[in-house]
Protein backbone atom coordinates (compact mmCIF):
# COMPACT_ATOMS: atom_id res chain seq x y z
CA UNK A 1 0.00 0.00 0.00
CA UNK A 2 0.94 3.16 -1.06
CA UNK A 3 0.53 5.79 1.96
CA UNK A 4 -0.11 9.06 0.95
CA UNK A 5 1.26 11.65 3.03
CA UNK A 6 0.54 15.59 2.95
CA UNK A 7 2.18 17.94 5.51
CA UNK A 8 0.23 20.33 6.58
CA UNK A 9 0.82 24.11 4.96
CA UNK A 10 3.94 25.80 6.34
CA UNK A 11 1.75 28.83 7.99
CA UNK A 12 -0.85 26.12 9.67
CA UNK A 13 2.50 23.85 11.44
CA UNK A 14 5.33 26.65 12.08
CA UNK A 15 7.08 24.14 14.43
CA UNK A 16 7.34 21.58 11.47
CA UNK A 17 8.89 24.15 9.10
CA UNK A 18 11.00 25.25 11.95
CA UNK A 19 12.71 22.26 11.93
CA UNK A 20 12.82 21.71 8.47
CA UNK A 21 14.58 24.68 7.66
CA UNK A 22 17.15 24.13 10.62
CA UNK A 23 17.81 20.63 9.85
CA UNK A 24 17.96 21.19 6.36
CA UNK A 25 20.47 24.19 7.15
CA UNK A 26 22.99 21.16 9.56
CA UNK A 27 22.60 18.83 6.49
CA UNK A 28 22.70 21.74 4.29
CA UNK A 29 26.24 22.79 5.82
CA UNK A 30 27.55 19.50 5.58
CA UNK A 31 27.51 19.84 2.24
CA UNK A 32 29.08 23.02 1.87
CA UNK A 33 31.59 21.70 3.52
CA UNK A 34 31.92 18.76 1.27
CA UNK A 35 31.22 21.42 -1.60
CA UNK A 36 34.38 23.99 -0.30
CA UNK A 37 36.41 21.02 -0.56
CA UNK A 38 35.40 20.41 -3.77
CA UNK A 39 36.08 24.21 -5.26
CA UNK A 40 39.57 24.91 -3.04
CA UNK A 41 40.94 22.47 -5.12
CA UNK A 42 38.93 23.21 -8.56
CA UNK A 43 40.00 26.68 -7.91
CA UNK A 44 44.13 26.08 -7.55
CA UNK A 45 44.20 22.90 -10.05
CA UNK A 46 41.82 23.36 -12.02
CA UNK A 47 40.57 19.45 -11.09
CA UNK A 48 37.41 18.57 -10.42
CA UNK A 49 38.07 15.39 -7.19
CA UNK A 50 35.39 13.36 -7.77
CA UNK A 51 37.39 11.24 -5.00
CA UNK A 52 36.97 14.25 -2.05
CA UNK A 53 33.70 12.00 -0.75
CA UNK A 54 35.70 8.94 -0.71
CA UNK A 55 38.57 10.45 0.69
CA UNK A 56 36.61 11.09 3.43
CA UNK A 57 35.12 8.59 4.13
CA UNK A 58 38.61 6.52 4.49
CA UNK A 59 39.52 8.98 7.35
CA UNK A 60 35.80 8.58 8.95
CA UNK A 61 36.67 4.92 9.03
CA UNK A 62 39.87 5.34 10.22
CA UNK A 63 38.41 7.28 12.83
CA UNK A 64 36.04 4.95 13.94
CA UNK A 65 38.98 2.17 14.40
CA UNK A 66 40.51 4.73 16.57
CA UNK A 67 37.40 5.27 18.61
CA UNK A 68 37.10 1.62 19.07
CA UNK A 69 40.79 1.01 20.28
CA UNK A 70 39.49 3.31 23.17
CA UNK A 71 41.04 6.62 21.62
CA UNK A 72 39.30 9.63 23.34
CA UNK A 73 36.16 11.39 20.88
CA UNK A 74 38.32 14.85 20.41
CA UNK A 75 41.54 12.84 19.93
CA UNK A 76 39.58 11.16 17.46
CA UNK A 77 38.46 14.09 16.00
CA UNK A 78 42.27 16.04 15.80
CA UNK A 79 43.36 12.96 14.60
CA UNK A 80 40.82 12.75 11.59
CA UNK A 81 41.48 15.96 10.52
CA UNK A 82 45.18 15.64 10.45
CA UNK A 83 45.22 12.43 8.46
CA UNK A 84 42.59 14.47 6.67
CA UNK A 85 44.80 17.04 5.61
CA UNK A 86 47.80 14.46 5.37
CA UNK A 87 46.06 12.49 2.93
CA UNK A 88 44.44 15.33 0.53
CA UNK A 89 48.30 16.65 0.61
CA UNK A 90 49.71 13.09 -0.23
CA UNK A 91 47.21 12.60 -3.43
CA UNK A 92 48.21 15.90 -4.82
CA UNK A 93 51.87 14.86 -4.30
CA UNK A 94 51.78 11.50 -5.57
CA UNK A 95 48.94 11.41 -8.17
CA UNK A 96 47.78 14.60 -9.32
CA UNK A 97 51.17 16.42 -9.54
CA UNK A 98 52.19 13.94 -12.31
CA UNK A 99 48.93 14.36 -14.69
CA UNK A 100 48.87 18.06 -14.17
CA UNK A 101 49.91 19.10 -17.25
CA UNK A 102 48.22 16.36 -18.79
CA UNK A 103 44.46 17.37 -20.58
CA UNK A 104 41.36 17.63 -18.59
CA UNK A 105 40.28 14.51 -18.98
CA UNK A 106 43.15 12.45 -17.70
CA UNK A 107 42.96 13.94 -14.37
CA UNK A 108 39.31 12.93 -14.28
CA UNK A 109 39.90 9.58 -14.95
CA UNK A 110 42.73 9.84 -12.41
CA UNK A 111 40.34 11.47 -9.41
CA UNK A 112 37.29 8.51 -10.29
CA UNK A 113 40.11 5.42 -10.38
CA UNK A 114 40.75 7.06 -7.15
CA UNK A 115 37.50 7.22 -5.91
CA UNK A 116 37.12 3.13 -7.31
CA UNK A 117 40.67 2.87 -5.01
CA UNK A 118 39.86 4.52 -1.89
CA UNK A 119 36.07 2.50 -1.83
CA UNK A 120 38.05 -1.15 -2.42
CA UNK A 121 40.54 -0.04 0.15
CA UNK A 122 37.64 0.28 2.67
CA UNK A 123 35.96 -2.00 1.84
CA UNK A 124 38.69 -4.73 1.95
CA UNK A 125 39.52 -3.11 5.68
CA UNK A 126 36.14 -2.89 7.38
CA UNK A 127 33.28 -4.74 5.28
CA UNK A 128 33.84 -8.00 7.40
CA UNK A 129 31.68 -7.77 10.09
CA UNK A 130 28.69 -6.00 10.41
CA UNK A 131 27.59 -2.82 8.12
CA UNK A 132 26.67 -0.22 8.63
CA UNK A 133 28.67 0.73 11.78
CA UNK A 134 27.63 3.28 14.46
CA UNK A 135 29.63 6.22 14.55
CA UNK A 136 29.81 8.53 17.47
CA UNK A 137 28.97 12.20 17.57
CA UNK A 138 30.07 14.07 20.55
CA UNK A 139 27.14 16.18 20.30
CA UNK A 140 24.43 13.90 21.34
CA UNK A 141 21.15 13.74 19.73
CA UNK A 142 18.80 15.21 22.29
CA UNK A 143 16.24 17.49 20.82
CA UNK A 144 16.19 20.83 22.10
CA UNK A 145 13.81 23.65 21.71
CA UNK A 146 14.84 26.22 19.57
CA UNK A 147 12.11 29.08 19.32
CA UNK A 148 9.00 26.83 18.26
CA UNK A 149 10.81 24.22 16.92
CA UNK A 150 12.37 20.85 17.95
CA UNK A 151 16.21 19.87 16.75
CA UNK A 152 18.76 17.81 17.63
CA UNK A 153 21.77 18.97 19.56
CA UNK A 154 23.60 17.28 16.54
CA UNK A 155 22.19 19.62 14.29
CA UNK A 156 22.85 22.43 16.08
CA UNK A 157 26.55 20.95 16.52
CA UNK A 158 26.67 20.75 12.79
CA UNK A 159 25.96 24.21 12.62
CA UNK A 160 28.26 25.39 14.60
CA UNK A 161 31.39 23.37 13.49
CA UNK A 162 30.52 24.58 9.76
CA UNK A 163 30.60 27.92 10.92
CA UNK A 164 34.34 27.93 13.15
CA UNK A 165 35.71 25.80 9.71
CA UNK A 166 34.50 28.53 7.63
CA UNK A 167 35.30 31.60 9.66
CA UNK A 168 38.66 30.03 9.91
CA UNK A 169 39.43 29.52 6.42
CA UNK A 170 38.06 32.97 6.08
CA UNK A 171 40.41 34.37 7.96
CA UNK A 172 43.26 32.21 6.86
CA UNK A 173 42.79 33.24 2.75
CA UNK A 174 41.90 36.64 3.49
CA UNK A 175 44.03 37.56 6.45
CA UNK A 176 46.93 35.49 6.45
CA UNK A 177 50.49 35.73 4.00
CA UNK A 178 49.99 32.12 2.88
CA UNK A 179 46.15 32.84 2.35
CA UNK A 180 47.63 35.55 0.35
CA UNK A 181 50.32 33.28 -1.46
CA UNK A 182 47.75 30.59 -2.18
CA UNK A 183 44.56 32.60 -3.63
CA UNK A 184 47.53 34.02 -5.70
CA UNK A 185 48.63 30.88 -7.00
CA UNK A 186 44.81 29.94 -7.83
CA UNK A 187 44.54 32.87 -10.08
CA UNK A 188 48.03 32.95 -11.55
CA UNK A 189 50.25 30.45 -11.30
CA UNK A 190 52.82 31.23 -13.68
CA UNK A 191 53.29 34.70 -12.12
CA UNK A 192 53.14 34.02 -8.47
CA UNK A 193 56.21 31.82 -9.26
CA UNK A 194 57.72 34.95 -10.39
CA UNK A 195 56.74 36.26 -6.98
CA UNK A 196 58.96 33.95 -5.18
CA UNK A 197 56.06 31.71 -3.79
CA UNK A 198 56.79 28.48 -4.00
CA UNK A 199 53.75 26.95 -6.26
CA UNK A 200 54.13 23.59 -5.81
CA UNK A 201 53.90 24.13 -1.79
CA UNK A 202 50.87 25.75 -2.73
CA UNK A 203 49.34 23.32 -4.28
CA UNK A 204 50.17 20.83 -1.68
CA UNK A 205 48.47 22.63 1.15
CA UNK A 206 45.62 23.31 -0.97
CA UNK A 207 44.85 19.74 -1.37
CA UNK A 208 45.20 19.23 2.11
CA UNK A 209 43.02 21.50 3.50
CA UNK A 210 40.15 20.44 0.93
CA UNK A 211 41.34 16.80 2.88
CA UNK A 212 40.71 18.53 6.11
CA UNK A 213 37.43 20.27 5.17
CA UNK A 214 36.25 17.11 3.73
CA UNK A 215 37.21 14.77 6.74
CA UNK A 216 35.30 17.45 8.62
CA UNK A 217 32.04 16.71 6.99
CA UNK A 218 32.31 12.97 6.68
CA UNK A 219 32.55 12.84 10.22
CA UNK A 220 29.66 15.39 10.55
CA UNK A 221 27.86 12.90 8.43
CA UNK A 222 28.68 9.36 9.47
CA UNK A 223 26.48 9.89 12.96
CA UNK A 224 23.13 10.22 10.59
CA UNK A 225 23.70 7.89 8.10
CA UNK A 226 25.83 5.42 9.52
CA UNK A 227 29.17 4.44 8.33
CA UNK A 228 29.54 1.93 5.19
CA UNK A 229 31.63 1.94 2.62
CA UNK A 230 29.34 4.53 0.16
CA UNK A 231 27.91 6.30 2.80
CA UNK A 232 29.81 9.73 1.11
CA UNK A 233 28.24 9.03 -2.27
CA UNK A 234 24.75 11.05 -1.83
CA UNK A 235 26.52 13.93 0.26
CA UNK A 236 29.31 13.99 -3.03
CA UNK A 237 26.50 14.49 -5.21
CA UNK A 238 24.38 17.35 -3.37
CA UNK A 239 27.86 18.75 -2.57
CA UNK A 240 28.50 18.97 -6.65
CA UNK A 241 25.30 20.03 -6.98
CA UNK A 242 25.67 23.02 -4.58
CA UNK A 243 29.24 23.72 -5.83
CA UNK A 244 28.05 23.99 -9.52
CA UNK A 245 24.90 26.18 -8.21
CA UNK A 246 27.09 28.47 -5.94
CA UNK A 247 29.69 28.61 -8.72
CA UNK A 248 32.89 26.29 -9.22
CA UNK A 249 35.09 28.87 -8.60
CA UNK A 250 34.11 30.77 -5.61
CA UNK A 251 34.04 29.28 -1.88
CA UNK A 252 30.91 31.93 -0.33
CA UNK A 253 28.89 30.51 -3.66
CA UNK A 254 29.88 26.81 -2.13
CA UNK A 255 28.88 28.07 1.24
CA UNK A 256 25.17 29.21 -0.05
CA UNK A 257 24.75 26.39 -2.62
CA UNK A 258 24.97 23.69 0.32
CA UNK A 259 22.69 25.71 2.74
CA UNK A 260 20.12 26.18 -0.38
CA UNK A 261 20.28 22.42 -1.64
CA UNK A 262 20.03 21.31 1.81
CA UNK A 263 17.27 23.24 2.91
CA UNK A 264 15.11 22.85 -0.86
CA UNK A 265 15.74 18.83 -0.41
CA UNK A 266 14.04 18.97 3.62
CA UNK A 267 11.18 21.06 1.89
CA UNK A 268 10.37 19.51 -1.15
CA UNK A 269 10.84 15.73 0.94
CA UNK A 270 8.20 17.44 3.69
CA UNK A 271 5.64 19.64 1.35
CA UNK A 272 5.86 17.73 -2.10
CA UNK A 273 2.28 16.13 -2.25
CA UNK A 274 2.24 12.35 -1.86
CA UNK A 275 -0.44 11.49 -4.10
CA UNK A 276 2.16 12.54 -6.69
CA UNK A 277 5.18 12.77 -5.90
CA UNK A 278 6.62 10.63 -2.51
CA UNK A 279 9.59 12.24 -0.53
CA UNK A 280 11.45 9.90 -2.08
CA UNK A 281 11.65 12.45 -5.07
CA UNK A 282 13.10 14.96 -3.04
CA UNK A 283 16.95 14.59 -4.74
CA UNK A 284 15.26 14.66 -8.56
CA UNK A 285 13.40 17.34 -7.52
CA UNK A 286 16.36 19.32 -5.86
CA UNK A 287 18.53 18.93 -9.10
CA UNK A 288 15.50 20.26 -10.88
CA UNK A 289 15.66 23.26 -8.80
CA UNK A 290 19.30 23.64 -9.49
CA UNK A 291 19.30 22.74 -13.79
CA UNK A 292 16.38 25.96 -13.80
CA UNK A 293 18.86 28.20 -12.29
CA UNK A 294 21.94 27.25 -13.85
CA UNK A 295 20.06 27.56 -17.23
CA UNK A 296 20.07 31.30 -16.33
CA UNK A 297 22.87 31.75 -14.80
CA UNK A 298 24.81 29.15 -15.93
CA UNK A 299 28.39 29.95 -14.27
CA UNK A 300 26.57 29.59 -10.94
CA UNK A 301 25.45 32.19 -8.53
CA UNK A 302 28.71 33.24 -7.62
CA UNK A 303 31.44 32.13 -10.46
CA UNK A 304 32.94 34.05 -12.55
CA UNK A 305 32.62 34.33 -16.47
CA UNK A 306 36.28 33.92 -17.78
CA UNK A 307 37.32 37.71 -18.94
CA UNK A 308 40.16 39.25 -19.70
CA UNK A 309 41.27 42.39 -21.08
CA UNK A 310 43.60 42.09 -24.17
CA UNK B 1 76.23 41.33 -12.14
CA UNK B 2 74.72 39.01 -14.65
CA UNK B 3 76.57 36.98 -17.08
CA UNK B 4 74.74 34.45 -19.33
CA UNK B 5 77.43 32.42 -21.46
CA UNK B 6 76.16 30.66 -23.99
CA UNK B 7 72.73 29.40 -23.73
CA UNK B 8 70.60 27.07 -25.58
CA UNK B 9 67.11 26.29 -24.70
CA UNK B 10 64.22 24.58 -26.25
CA UNK B 11 60.38 24.56 -26.52
CA UNK B 12 59.36 21.07 -26.87
CA UNK B 13 61.13 20.39 -30.32
CA UNK B 14 61.65 23.91 -31.56
CA UNK B 15 65.01 25.57 -30.46
CA UNK B 16 64.39 28.87 -29.27
CA UNK B 17 68.18 29.89 -28.04
CA UNK B 18 71.14 28.21 -29.94
CA UNK B 19 73.56 30.22 -28.09
CA UNK B 20 73.41 33.30 -26.39
CA UNK B 21 76.32 35.26 -24.48
CA UNK B 22 75.07 38.50 -22.69
CA UNK B 23 76.56 40.43 -20.02
CA UNK B 24 75.40 42.85 -17.76
CA UNK B 25 77.02 45.14 -15.75
CA UNK B 26 75.91 46.53 -12.17
CA UNK B 27 74.14 49.48 -12.11
CA UNK B 28 73.67 49.15 -15.80
CA UNK B 29 70.80 49.55 -17.98
CA UNK B 30 71.20 47.11 -21.18
CA UNK B 31 67.88 46.19 -23.75
CA UNK B 32 67.51 43.65 -26.27
CA UNK B 33 66.32 44.37 -29.09
CA UNK B 34 65.17 42.00 -32.55
CA UNK B 35 62.05 40.87 -34.06
CA UNK B 36 59.05 39.01 -32.56
CA UNK B 37 60.02 35.05 -31.70
CA UNK B 38 63.64 36.03 -31.59
CA UNK B 39 63.91 34.75 -28.47
CA UNK B 40 64.37 37.75 -26.19
CA UNK B 41 61.08 36.48 -23.75
CA UNK B 42 63.03 33.18 -23.44
CA UNK B 43 66.17 34.87 -22.80
CA UNK B 44 64.23 36.04 -19.49
CA UNK B 45 62.56 33.61 -19.04
CA UNK B 46 65.82 31.02 -18.47
CA UNK B 47 67.15 34.27 -16.01
CA UNK B 48 64.36 34.38 -13.78
CA UNK B 49 63.95 30.17 -13.50
CA UNK B 50 61.15 29.82 -15.66
CA UNK B 51 62.78 27.71 -18.59
CA UNK B 52 65.28 25.68 -17.81
CA UNK B 53 68.67 26.00 -20.47
CA UNK B 54 69.43 22.68 -21.85
CA UNK B 55 73.05 23.99 -22.26
CA UNK B 56 75.42 27.24 -20.95
CA UNK B 57 75.15 28.64 -17.94
CA UNK B 58 73.77 31.62 -16.10
CA UNK B 59 75.57 33.38 -13.09
CA UNK B 60 74.11 36.15 -11.06
CA UNK B 61 77.41 37.86 -8.38
CA UNK B 62 79.27 35.19 -9.55
CA UNK B 63 76.95 32.29 -8.42
CA UNK B 64 75.46 30.06 -10.90
CA UNK B 65 71.62 30.45 -11.09
CA UNK B 66 70.32 28.49 -13.77
CA UNK B 67 69.37 25.14 -12.03
CA UNK B 68 68.00 26.81 -9.05
CA UNK B 69 63.89 26.93 -8.95
CA UNK B 70 62.23 30.69 -9.21
CA UNK B 71 61.73 31.40 -5.98
CA UNK B 72 65.07 31.32 -5.02
CA UNK B 73 66.08 33.40 -7.85
CA UNK B 74 63.63 36.25 -6.66
CA UNK B 75 65.48 35.70 -3.27
CA UNK B 76 68.72 36.22 -4.91
CA UNK B 77 67.48 39.56 -5.69
CA UNK B 78 66.17 39.52 -9.51
CA UNK B 79 62.68 40.58 -10.49
CA UNK B 80 60.82 39.98 -13.97
CA UNK B 81 57.96 42.25 -14.50
CA UNK B 82 56.72 39.42 -17.41
CA UNK B 83 55.05 40.34 -20.99
CA UNK B 84 51.55 40.74 -20.63
CA UNK B 85 51.93 42.43 -17.35
CA UNK B 86 50.37 39.21 -15.47
CA UNK B 87 49.05 40.61 -12.98
CA UNK B 88 46.79 39.03 -9.98
CA UNK B 89 43.58 40.64 -11.93
CA UNK B 90 40.95 39.49 -9.31
CA UNK B 91 42.70 40.74 -6.63
CA UNK B 92 43.26 44.67 -5.28
CA UNK B 93 45.90 46.54 -6.33
CA UNK B 94 47.65 46.61 -2.95
CA UNK B 95 47.53 42.79 -2.62
CA UNK B 96 49.25 42.85 -5.84
CA UNK B 97 52.03 45.19 -4.36
CA UNK B 98 51.97 42.89 -1.06
CA UNK B 99 52.39 39.78 -3.22
CA UNK B 100 55.83 41.55 -5.09
CA UNK B 101 56.96 41.68 -1.33
CA UNK B 102 55.87 37.97 -1.06
CA UNK B 103 59.72 37.23 -0.26
CA UNK B 104 60.31 39.58 2.47
CA UNK B 105 59.54 39.46 6.08
CA UNK B 106 60.14 43.18 6.90
CA UNK B 107 56.86 44.63 7.78
CA UNK B 108 57.79 48.46 8.04
CA UNK B 109 60.11 47.93 5.10
CA UNK B 110 57.62 47.12 3.44
CA UNK B 111 54.84 49.77 4.09
CA UNK B 112 57.81 52.39 3.02
CA UNK B 113 58.41 51.12 -0.41
CA UNK B 114 54.74 51.30 -0.99
CA UNK B 115 54.91 54.75 0.27
CA UNK B 116 57.97 55.38 -1.94
CA UNK B 117 56.15 53.69 -5.10
CA UNK B 118 53.13 55.65 -4.32
CA UNK B 119 55.02 58.85 -5.09
CA UNK B 120 56.15 57.03 -8.59
CA UNK B 121 53.13 56.29 -9.33
CA UNK B 122 50.22 58.07 -7.50
CA UNK B 123 47.90 56.71 -9.53
CA UNK B 124 48.11 53.19 -7.13
CA UNK B 125 47.72 55.09 -4.16
CA UNK B 126 43.70 56.13 -5.36
CA UNK B 127 42.93 52.57 -6.69
CA UNK B 128 44.19 50.81 -3.77
CA UNK B 129 41.32 48.56 -3.58
CA UNK B 130 40.19 48.16 -6.71
CA UNK B 131 40.79 45.12 -8.84
CA UNK B 132 43.76 44.92 -10.88
CA UNK B 133 41.96 44.06 -13.98
CA UNK B 134 39.87 47.26 -13.73
CA UNK B 135 42.55 49.63 -14.22
CA UNK B 136 43.56 50.68 -17.71
CA UNK B 137 46.52 49.33 -20.05
CA UNK B 138 48.88 52.26 -18.47
CA UNK B 139 47.58 51.79 -15.00
CA UNK B 140 48.41 48.25 -14.73
CA UNK B 141 51.78 48.61 -16.51
CA UNK B 142 52.64 50.83 -13.86
CA UNK B 143 51.28 48.08 -11.43
CA UNK B 144 53.41 45.24 -13.13
CA UNK B 145 55.93 47.73 -12.16
CA UNK B 146 55.73 48.69 -8.83
CA UNK B 147 55.01 44.68 -8.46
CA UNK B 148 58.58 43.81 -9.50
CA UNK B 149 60.01 46.74 -7.22
CA UNK B 150 58.82 45.82 -3.93
CA UNK B 151 60.54 42.82 -3.35
CA UNK B 152 63.82 44.94 -3.55
CA UNK B 153 65.85 43.21 -6.52
CA UNK B 154 69.20 44.11 -7.40
CA UNK B 155 68.08 43.43 -10.86
CA UNK B 156 64.86 44.07 -12.65
CA UNK B 157 63.81 42.34 -15.95
CA UNK B 158 61.64 44.06 -17.88
CA UNK B 159 59.36 42.63 -20.79
CA UNK B 160 58.00 45.03 -23.63
CA UNK B 161 56.76 47.74 -20.45
CA UNK B 162 55.96 49.84 -23.37
CA UNK B 163 53.68 47.26 -25.48
CA UNK B 164 50.29 48.58 -26.37
CA UNK B 165 50.40 52.20 -24.33
CA UNK B 166 50.33 55.44 -25.51
CA UNK B 167 53.35 57.22 -26.44
CA UNK B 168 52.90 59.74 -23.26
CA UNK B 169 52.28 56.97 -20.70
CA UNK B 170 55.41 54.71 -21.82
CA UNK B 171 57.91 58.40 -21.91
CA UNK B 172 56.76 58.02 -18.02
CA UNK B 173 57.36 54.53 -17.22
CA UNK B 174 60.88 55.20 -18.95
CA UNK B 175 60.87 58.11 -16.94
CA UNK B 176 60.62 56.66 -13.70
CA UNK B 177 62.38 53.21 -14.83
CA UNK B 178 65.39 55.81 -15.24
CA UNK B 179 65.25 57.46 -11.93
CA UNK B 180 64.56 54.25 -10.37
CA UNK B 181 68.12 52.89 -12.00
CA UNK B 182 70.13 56.34 -11.32
CA UNK B 183 68.72 56.90 -7.49
CA UNK B 184 67.89 53.31 -6.58
CA UNK B 185 70.70 52.01 -8.24
CA UNK B 186 68.54 49.34 -9.52
CA UNK B 187 70.57 47.64 -12.77
CA UNK B 188 67.80 46.80 -15.75
CA UNK B 189 67.67 44.43 -18.40
CA UNK B 190 65.14 45.68 -21.01
CA UNK B 191 63.54 43.60 -23.72
CA UNK B 192 61.47 46.31 -25.55
CA UNK B 193 60.20 46.13 -29.52
CA UNK B 194 60.20 50.07 -29.46
CA UNK B 195 63.55 50.38 -30.02
CA UNK B 196 64.10 54.54 -30.51
CA UNK B 197 62.91 54.63 -26.73
CA UNK B 198 64.99 51.19 -25.65
CA UNK B 199 68.07 52.87 -27.38
CA UNK B 200 68.03 56.28 -25.60
CA UNK B 201 66.99 54.49 -22.27
CA UNK B 202 69.78 51.92 -21.84
CA UNK B 203 73.70 51.97 -22.20
CA UNK B 204 74.10 48.99 -23.52
CA UNK B 205 72.53 46.78 -26.46
CA UNK B 206 72.04 43.23 -27.62
CA UNK B 207 70.23 42.56 -30.88
CA UNK B 208 69.30 38.80 -31.03
CA UNK B 209 67.68 37.15 -33.90
CA UNK B 210 66.63 33.78 -34.53
CA UNK B 211 67.92 32.51 -31.08
CA UNK B 212 71.53 34.19 -31.28
CA UNK B 213 73.21 37.68 -31.03
CA UNK B 214 73.98 39.49 -34.05
CA UNK B 215 75.16 42.80 -32.69
CA UNK B 216 76.16 44.30 -29.58
CA UNK B 217 77.13 47.20 -28.38
CA UNK B 218 76.72 50.63 -26.94
CA UNK B 219 73.77 52.43 -27.38
CA UNK B 220 75.09 55.23 -29.37
CA UNK B 221 76.94 53.24 -31.69
CA UNK B 222 74.07 51.00 -32.43
CA UNK B 223 72.26 54.19 -33.24
CA UNK B 224 74.99 54.77 -35.67
CA UNK B 225 74.43 51.47 -36.99
CA UNK B 226 73.18 50.62 -40.86
CA UNK B 227 71.77 47.67 -40.22
CA UNK B 228 70.06 48.65 -36.83
CA UNK B 229 68.71 51.81 -38.13
CA UNK B 230 67.30 50.64 -41.39
CA UNK B 231 65.46 47.39 -39.88
CA UNK B 232 64.50 48.68 -36.03
CA UNK B 233 64.87 52.34 -36.35
CA UNK B 234 63.18 52.90 -39.60
CA UNK B 235 65.31 55.62 -40.83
Amino acid sequence: MIEVFLAPAPWNDLPLFGEQVISGLATGSIYALLALAIVLIYRSTDVVNFAQGEMAMLVTFSMWSLTLAGFPPWTVIFIGIALGFALGAFVERTIIRPVEDKPPLNVVVVTLGLFVLLNSIATWIWAQGELPKVFPTPFGFTSVDVGLARVSTHSIGILVVALIVMSVLYLLFNHTKLGLGMRATAHNPGASRLMGINVGRMLMLGWGLAGAVGAVAGMLVAPITFLFPGFMLAVLLYAFAAAVFGGLDSPPGAIVGGLVVGVAENLFGTYTPGDIFGPEMKLPLTLLLLVIVLMFRPQGLFGHVETRRV
Amino acid sequence: MLKIEGIEASYGPVKALNGVTIEVPEGAVVTLLGPNGAGKTTILRVVSGLLRPSAGRVEFDGRRIDRRSAEAIVRMGISQVPEGRQLFEEMTVHENLMLGAYTRHDRDGIKADIKRLNGYFPILEERREQPAGSLSGGEQQQLAVARGLMSRPRLLLLDEPSLGLAPLISREIFRILRQVNREDGITILLVEQDATSALSFADYGYVVETGRVVIEDTSDKLKEDENVRRTYLGY
